[in-house]
């Protein structure tokens, strides 16, 4: 409200109003955090007893009852009522938003200061916070990969950890029998986790939704099982070692150990352990901006529009002269190729696997990271990713409670933003000759 | 392919869902040029016999030669390569897409070459479309969505296009604008085959008709003379025999 508008005598009373109101609403805000937050927080455990430390809920509730005030407020002011509008526009009209031409211009600034946050961040993080960067970026890549499966060509896929292990497993197994580097391992890996799709696309991809993910799940488990199980060539649940990346044969150790140059010795710099995390991160991000770039060009391609009408309607599409098998295929392989490099990255970070890192738990964080992404949105599933990897890590005091708060986070998305984070944007495009 | 052969003939087709058969021994061809129309009751199996002629359900029975070749059983999409469209019942169109989205999406078969030139062809016969070439399908309106079905199986440059009920649930004045659409398309060189339940509206604008009844063909003739039958009179236009 602004300040010359409270002079009036009837926006004074409107005023007194909207105060009254927010002051109730922040009291039962408080009472239902007091309820929520009483017997979780208030309730110790100390041995066998439970205290009673009623005093500990009280500054989260005021917290909560202050929040609530202050929104209260807020969406009475001219902006928070254009806020609530557009919030409220937003929920009315579900679904697809068509970008006009010219607003990619604007975005192309966003872009830009992303990508030079995400260069200049490395160099100042601590080998801790680069690792969290380096887990998050492979996640940003997973849900890349499955969001072409399940967002783009919907076919839900619960199995996807299984090309991720894929992927990691072709990077250590490769090294130990086939003496193949980070760099050559990379393409087989992924042409590897690909084939893996093709096989399993081949037959079940013409079930549709529950039949689909059924099978996809069974996949999954068969992929983690024959790791765990075949001991002879897995090395089973004592892992394998996987091989660390180098840049065109200099690596990044202290000295060298597979013949070739260390890094630091051949630019004659001081030796840093985090140069390989810099080095692992860099690369990673480089995929992901090119598989960004991909997606974003496939999606208008006859591919990938095709991948998105086969997800609205597959009959329509084969009276269309579609190959609805093939199509599918392409899509199920083109995820499980992502899959599988996320894998390799995985694995050269972590210089070791075994087969406890590719269980189900895996395949649903990816899977909720494209549904709280929204299905199909590229940024969407990138901000998912971000949060759900390194929202953890801050609030690590709270690590008890990690599922806890993913079950609430994801019953509020589905009922404020039961589409994802991020509507999918489609572009509009120019046709020559036509004038408008 | 002979000069004096149609340019789709069906020939003692079966199709039969399970075990409960849907058309029984339809016989029909299309010469190149005309429109014709096929109207029947609900269930008649109008919307089966142009499934069929799709490949889904396959034929169980008899044969459809399309251009002197016979493409009996071949799949779906494999025949909608060869120049035969359909605006399906139900307009099956893309809700998320975006309505220019939804008339790439029909010239697949053909390839980008053309594209442009074809959305502006589309675009003239519904100028409505070009209006709202950026919005969402789904939040066209009926009619509008009809067009845009239609205009998405042009796209395709078919040589046969098949109009599944394209009157279904319209208000009548759209009704009219699309049958003079249809009439607009026959005079630009397609071939149309119309199913419809609207009988008046089909055989006006028909040179050829069928009527179906329960999965057989029971008559056959030119438009005017099926209209003037007083059996379709009474079954279709609510006339008194």
């Amino acid at each position: 409200m602004p300040p010359a508008a409270v002079s009036s005598p009837a926006s004074r009373v409107r005023w007194n109003l909207v105060f009254r109101q927010a002051v109730l609403e922040a009291a039962a805000a408080f009472a239902l955090a007091l309820l929520l937050f009483g017997p979780i927080v208030g309730l110790v455990l100390d041995g066998y007893q439970i205290k009673n430390e009623w005093q500990r809920p009280l500054p989260i509730a005021t917290i909560i009852a202050v929040g609530r005030f202050l929104v209260a407020l807020a969406v009475h002011t001219p902006t928070g009522q254009a806020a609530l509008e557009r919030f409220n526009a937003r929920r009315r009209q579900p679904g697809v938003l068509v970008v006009g031409i010219s607003e990619g211009d604007r975005r192309r600034w966003w872009l830009l200061a992303v990508v030079a946050i995400s260069l200049t961040l490395p160099f100042l993080a601590s080998k801790y916070w680069l690792t969290v960067l380096i887990q998050a970026m492979i996640y940003v890549l997973l849900g890349l990969g499955l969001n072409i499966v399940v967002g783009l060509a919907g076919l839900l896929d619960l199995g996807y950890v299984a090309f991720y292990a894929v992927g990691a497993y072709g990077l250590a197994l490769g090294a130990q029998y086939l003496d193949l580097g980070f760099w050559s391992a990379l393409p087989l890996a992924a042409m590897l986790a690909a084939l893996f799709g093709g096989v399993l696309g081949f037959p079940v991809l013409r079930m549709h939704g529950d039949y689909l993910a059924i099978v996809t799940l069974g996949f999954g488990e068969i992929i983690r099982l024959v790791l765990n199980n075949w001991l002879e060539f897995t090395g089973g649940p004592n892992g394998v070692a996987a091989p660390a990346p180098q840049l065109f044969g200099l690596e990044f150790t202290r000295t060298a150990r597979d013949g070739g140059v260390p890094f630091h010795d051949y630019f004659q710099i001081a030796y840093n352990p985090l140069h390989r995390f810099i080095f692992i991160y860099l690369a990673l991000f480089l995929i992901v901006c090119l598989m960004v770039g991909v997606v974003t060009r496939l999606r208008n391609m006859p591919v990938g529009r095709a991948w998105e009408a086969l997800r609205e309607d597959e009959i329509a599409c084969r009276a269309l002269g579609i190959n609805h098998v093939l199509v599918k295929l392409s899509a199920f392989m083109m995820g499980a190729m992502v899959g599988g490099i996320a894998g390799v990255f995985f694995a050269t970070y972590q210089g070791f696997i075994n087969p406890t890192s590719f269980n189900f738990f895996e395949s649903a964080l990816i899977v909720a990271i494209v549904v709280l992404g929204g299905l199909g949105s590229t940024t969407g599933v990138i901000v998912a990713a971000l949060v759900l990897t390194i929202l953890p890590e801050l609030l690590r005091a709270f690590a008890d409670y990690r599922v806890f708060a993913f079950g609430v986070l994801m019953v509020l998305m589905m009922i404020w933003r039961p589409r994802g984070l991020m509507r999918p944007r489609r572009r509009a495009f120019e046709v020559k000759g036509l004038c408008p | 392919m002979s000069p004096s052969e149609p340019l789709l003939q069906i020939h003692e087709l079966d199709a039969r869902y399970g075990p409960i058969q849907a058309l029984h021994q339809v016989s029909l061809y299309i010469n190149s040029g005309e429109i014709v129309t096929l109207i029947g009751a609900n269930g008649a199996g109008k919307s089966t016999l142009l499934m069929s002629l799709f490949g889904d359900p396959a034929p169980a029975g008899g044969w459809i030669r399309y251009q002197g070749c016979d493409i009996t059983g071949l799949p779906t999409h494999d025949i909608a390569r060869m120049g035969i469209a359909q605006a399906p019942e139900g307009r099956r169109i893309f809700a998320a897409m975006s309505v220019e989205e939804n008339l790439l999406m029909g010239a697949i078969p053909v390839g980008i070459d053309h594209v442009d030139a074809d959305l502006i062809k589309v675009f003239e016969l519904f100028p409505r479309l070009k209006e709202r070439r950026n919005q969402r399908a789904g939040t066209l309106s009926g009619g509008e969505q009809q067009m845009l079905a239609i205009g998405r199986a042009l796209m395709s440059r078919p040589r046969l296009l098949l109009l599944d009920e394209p009157s279904l649930g319209l208000a009548p004045l759209m009704v009219q604008r699309i049958f003079a659409t249809i009439r607009e398309i026959r005079d630009s060189g397609a071939t149309i085959f119309l199913v419809e339940q609207n009988a008046h509206h089909a055989l006006k604008l028909a040179q050829r008709g069928y009527v179906l009844v329960n999965g057989e063909i029971r008559l056959s003739g030119t438009g005017e003379n099926l209209l003037a039958d007083p059996e379709v009179r009474r079954a279709y236009l609510g006339g008194r025999g």
